[in-house]
């Protein structure tokens, strides 16, 4: 490949820094969107990290490639949007895993996901499915260490909230089939 | 009282008694059973040749919008502070609510009041004649076509200005936008923004005549003789303009419109004529409905078109959705997510009131095809005549208007004096508006992507107040909205909550 004048030692150097992250950064896609869309939105990431490598803290690369990932998830997700419905534009779809993916063995867990919001989904998944500190998901959602942990805690809580109240209903539902017919 | 975390939870109160094991619970349930993702293997040339991939615009798309919002906004107020565009502010201010989690017609409601030093929390009630069936109404996309330099190339064209499509200084990724001519304002420029509803826009400083620079002496503060160039644009006396009359304005702006993209006729061109130049504006009807998107072109005294605007985009019918009732969309408008933009004859609370003042804008009746009935203008004198009518009006350029004001010599304005805190703070005056009169109509929004549409939408009237708001009445679903803003989580600063401890 023909390389030129300064460009030998950054694209080695990017190299050498990057590529560490592809098994991360497949499993970050894979979680969020079809496996056929990986490869090609990984690409993109590291296209994008590329062109913006001067921007990134050293030590952070990989909570940055996943904030540049879940860019790309987003988008991805909204062109998918676009092509089902005839307007779902007025937001912006979060990056989090969808349910049916990440918990298809526990239908109640799975429920409880989709009753969270975007950002708490997103903090959850990167803390707890891709296993990233706070400080790292922190970089991963733009947000201070401060905010990102206070996020976290809501997203807990609100989590199992909502897991008690899908629990509840379970129960309830199960009584109600149990009693006999009068 | 409340519990403290219903508001972070969203969920009902009885739902909200988790204790610390529950919570704990938690996390080890979401590992233990979040299934591990086949994740391919993917070739290490992903990395290697990333400098030689042509990498996608990195954009956030909710804060595009709200960066592409303040923006448009920001152009739109610098455009009607200096040249008095009616209905160019209106459409943009609404994106204010949509992406800056402002609270959409109370604020500008709330902005208008700021003018004349109100300070007014408005309530909603449905009055007893507004209906209560919903119905359908058709959504459209404004597309671009084409590519922006031959798009900037055919309006050059019908300007008469000549030159090539350049990459604007201004031009980014997220917001490409062209240019013909210098951007310095030595000479006739137009633009071209190819995002949104693909604003083009055209000026020429040489369409007014030189200023008159006259050295003007002053002694300076040390006692000596001092000087400086006193500039004005010499007043063309309204005999000698050479700027087109009503009539033949009509004529010349229909040609240009109809070459950038509106068919309009005529008798649908509104046109004001002083001093300083012969104005003519149109929007775009879509449906029978008079929508947000206007085309302008204003003639200067030597007879040369000084400044121009418009729009380059298609319209395209994305099909027909069912719409609330007007009583059940009077509940939206304490929520900005659903405030659009209306056309003209719904100016909004700032226009409005501007216009009955200054007279300086133009009454419209019903609009046809919106299965409504003809209703009074929102902009209207006191004594109920419209201010300007929108069909041809006869227009002597050398008998001044009655309603042109007389000249005055410039005064220097005096100068604020501080006022002192008021003690107590004053509590905002809370009136409760009963509405009573809806019209259908169409708002333009735009969407994360800085896309326009246009969707169905009811326009209510404050006979009290003077101002309308205007929001969207697809039922819930059709589009998807922002969630609403929580400025506990969404804040950049966030309080550190006692049981937070990481």
């Amino acid at each position: 490949m023909p390389h030129t004048g300064g460009m030998p030692d950054a694209r080695a150097e990017f190299t050498a820094v990057y590529r560490q992250h592809l098994a991360a950064v497949s499993a970050y896609l894979a979680r969020r969107v079809e496996r056929e869309a990986v490869e090609d939105l990984a690409a993109d990431v590291f296209a994008i990290a590329w062109r913006k490598r001067a921007s990134v803290t050293a030590g952070e690369e990989l909570p940055w490639l996943y904030r540049i990932a879940s860019y790309q998830v987003a988008n991805h997700r909204r062109r998918h949007t676009m092509r089902a419905r005839a307007l779902a534009l007025f937001t912006a779809p979060d990056a989090a895993p969808a349910a049916d993916t990440v918990f298809d063995g526990d239908p109640q867990l799975a429920q409880t996901w989709r009753m969270l919001t975007g950002s708490h989904r997103e903090v959850l998944a990167l803390v707890v499915l891709d296993g990233l500190a706070v400080a790292e998901a922190a970089v991963a959602l733009g947000v201070t260490p401060n905010a990102a942990s206070i996020r976290l805690h809501r997203a807990k809580k609100a989590c199992a909230a909502a897991l008690a109240e899908v629990e509840s209903d379970a129960a309830s539902a199960r009584e109600r089939s149990a009693a006999p017919a009068t | 009282m409340p519990h403290p975390l219903a508001k972070d939870l969203q969920l009902p109160r009885h739902r909200q008694g988790m204790n610390d094991a529950s919570l704990d619970d938690v996390e080890p349930r979401l590992r233990r059973t979040a299934s591990a993702p086949a994740a391919p293997e993917l070739d290490a040339a992903l990395v290697t040749g990333a400098p030689e991939r042509r990498a996608p615009r990195l954009v956030r798309h909710g804060h595009a919008i709200r960066a592409a919002s303040i923006s448009m906004a920001a152009v739109a107020a610098v455009s009607v502070g200096a040249l008095v565009i009616p209905g160019i502010v209106a459409p943009r201010a609404p994106l204010f609510a949509v992406g800056g989690g402002t609270n959409g017609p109370a604020d500008s409601e709330a902005a208008s009041a700021a003018q004349i030093g109100v300070w007014v929390d408005y309530r909603y009630l449905a009055g007893d004649t507004l209906a209560t069936s919903g119905g359908s109404g058709n959504v459209y996309e404004l597309t671009r076509q084409g590519t922006p330099h031959s798009v900037l190339s055919d309006i050059a064209a019908a300007l008469g200005l000549p030159g090539a499509a350049t990459t604007s200084q201004y031009s980014s990724n997220d917001y490409p936008s062209y240019v013909i001519g210098p951007e310095d304002g030595s000479a006739a420029m137009l633009s071209l923004s190819w995002s949104g509803a693909g604003d083009w826009w055209y000026s020429d400083p040489a369409a007014y005549p030189e200023p008159d620079c006259p050295n003007m002496t002053v002694t300076n503060e040390d006692g000596t003789d001092g000087s400086y160039q006193d500039c004005q644009i010499p007043t063309v006396p309204a005999a000698r303009s050479q700027a087109p009359d009503a009539a033949e304005a009509r004529e010349r702006a229909a040609a240009l419109f109809a070459a950038t993209g509106l068919d309009v006729a005529e008798g649908d061109i509104r046109v004001t004529v002083d001093e300083w130049q012969t104005l003519a504006s149109a929007n775009l009807e879509v449906g029978g409905v008079v929508t947000a998107l206007e085309w302008s072109v204003s003639w200067s005294p030597l007879g040369m078109i000084s400044w121009a605007s418009g729009h380059a985009v298609e319209v395209v019918e994305r099909g027909a959705f069912d719409t609330v009732s007007p009583v059940e969309a009077v509940e939206r408008l304490d929520d900005g997510r659903w405030f659009g933009a209306a056309g003209p004859g719904y100016g909004g609370g700032a226009v409005a009131f501007a216009a009955s003042d200054a007279a300086s804008d133009v009454a419209h009746g019903a609009q046809p095809g919106t299965g409504v009935d003809a209703v009074e203008s929102p902009l209207r004198t006191p004594e109920g005549e419209p201010v300007l009518d929108s069909a041809p009006a006869v227009s002597d350029p050398d008998t001044p208007s009655s309603s042109d004001p007389a000249p005055l010599d410039p005064a220097p304005a005096p100068l604020p004096e501080p006022l002192p805190e008021p003690d107590p703070m004053p509590s905002p005056e809370t009136v409760t508006v009963t509405l009573e009169h809806a019209e259908a109509t169409l708002l333009m929004l735009w969407d994360v992507d800085g896309n326009a549409w246009l969707v169905p939408g009811y326009a209510f009237t404050q006979p009290d107040h003077g101002f309308w708001a205007a929001v969207v009445s697809l039922v819930e679903g059709v589009i998807q909205l922002p969630e609403p803003f929580d400025a506990a989580t969404d804040a950049t600063i966030e309080p550190m909550p006692a049981d937070a401890t990481p």
